[in-house]
């Protein structure tokens, strides 16, 4: 990241989402399995699970430390180029 | 050897001594002039121990300032969260705890906060020291250091937090309300917006960008290429310059 632009944007991002919503009562909050799906396969998650990440702290967190998990674990596809990607989308 | 016994008054509780001399050459009785290397003292106070100390004035080391202006600190086995503290943990945290509470009253003030703080430290390095034990890892090399440094972390979250406390504060105040905490108001609207406009896929993107992830692991998540990531990312950031602008708030 070498954008110093984006790097202050992501700084604010970061602070702005983790807390600026809070939500004691995780009112409309996605169950933790669908955090999960997320993570693991973005594709296949509903539109509003992800807005939803944009304005609930809590969830957020909880999605930063699944992600942050993934990262640690190295569990990422390997990339196989646009076909292999049309392929695993099929 | 230890030697146990009574002081004059039954009060003052047992004494025990350890490495105990009578001066040579000397008539006088045992109680007043002893040379003590070593001494222990269960359950007295401070002021006690100094009156002992000028009783057997021989040799005994002198309480320095910092101790007598202090009392002596008595950490307890289990923190506010009730976690027990390991023996070998509770003996160098008492060893620290004089220095590293005075250190600590410099940066917070509280000292009821920070004898919990030091008390949850022992508790997380006891959980540490076990942990460790358990799963077979070469143990903490330097057990005073690895305290002091986990209480100093705890110290430095706990003024974190109160300055931002201080910070709501001033904001709901509204009679500081600076033009730098407008203006990120601003900004955090701004953002909203832009965010919200953005498809499913870019917002997912940034939320991996925030946890560090490279672009071509985000690529390889979606199925595109580590450029075509880039580009979706790149376009929400100029919207977002390109916004800035306008609202005449500094990139």
């Amino acid at each position: 990241m070498t954008d110093p632009f984006e790097k202050k944007f992501l700084r604010i991002l970061k602070r702005h989402l983790s807390r600026d919503f809070p939500n004691p009562k995780r009112a409309g909050c996605p169950s933790k399995r669908e955090l999960n799906l997320l993570a693991a396969e973005p594709a296949k998650v509903e539109a509003w699970i992800v807005e939803h990440l944009l304005s609930c702290s809590p969830c957020h967190l909880a999605y930063s430390r699944i992600l942050r998990k993934q990262k640690t674990k190295r569990d990422v596809p390997k990339q196989s180029g646009k076909s292999g990607g049309a392929a695993a989308r099929k | 050897m230890y030697i146990q016994f009574l002081t004059d008054s039954p009060k003052w509780g047992i004494i025990r001594l350890a490495n105990v001399e009578p001066l040579v050459g000397s008539q006088q009785s045992w109680g007043t002039k002893l040379v003590l290397k070593y001494y222990e003292i269960n359950h007295l106070h401070e002021t006690r121990r100094r009156l002992l100390a000028s009783k057997c004035s021989t040799g005994y080391p002198m309480p320095s300032k910092r101790e007598t202006s202090r009392p002596a600190f008595l950490l307890n086995s289990v923190d506010r969260l009730g976690r027990s503290i390991d023996s070998g943990v509770l003996a160098v945290a008492q060893e620290i705890s004089l220095q590293a509470l005075a250190y600590a009253e410099k940066i917070l003030g509280d000292p009821a906060i920070i004898q919990d703080l030091f008390e949850e430290a022992a508790a997380a390095v006891s959980e540490a020291v076990e942990t460790k034990k358990a799963s077979g890892k070469p143990p903490v090399r330097d057990l005073r250091a690895y305290l002091f440094r986990a209480f100093m972390r705890r110290i430095s979250e706990e003024r974190r937090k109160q300055i931002a406390a201080m910070n709501r504060s001033e904001w709901l105040d509204g009679s500081k309300r600076t033009t730098q905490s407008v203006t990120s108001l601003e900004m955090n609207l701004l953002l909203d917006e832009v965010m919200a406009a953005c498809d499913k896929m870019t917002q997912e993107i940034a939320l991996r960008r925030l946890e560090g992830f490279s672009w071509d692991e985000i690529g390889a998540r979606y199925g595109i290429s580590a450029h075509a990531a880039r580009i979706r990312y790149s376009k929400a950031l100029q919207r977002i310059r390109k916004a800035l602008k306008e609202r005449g708030i500094e990139g």
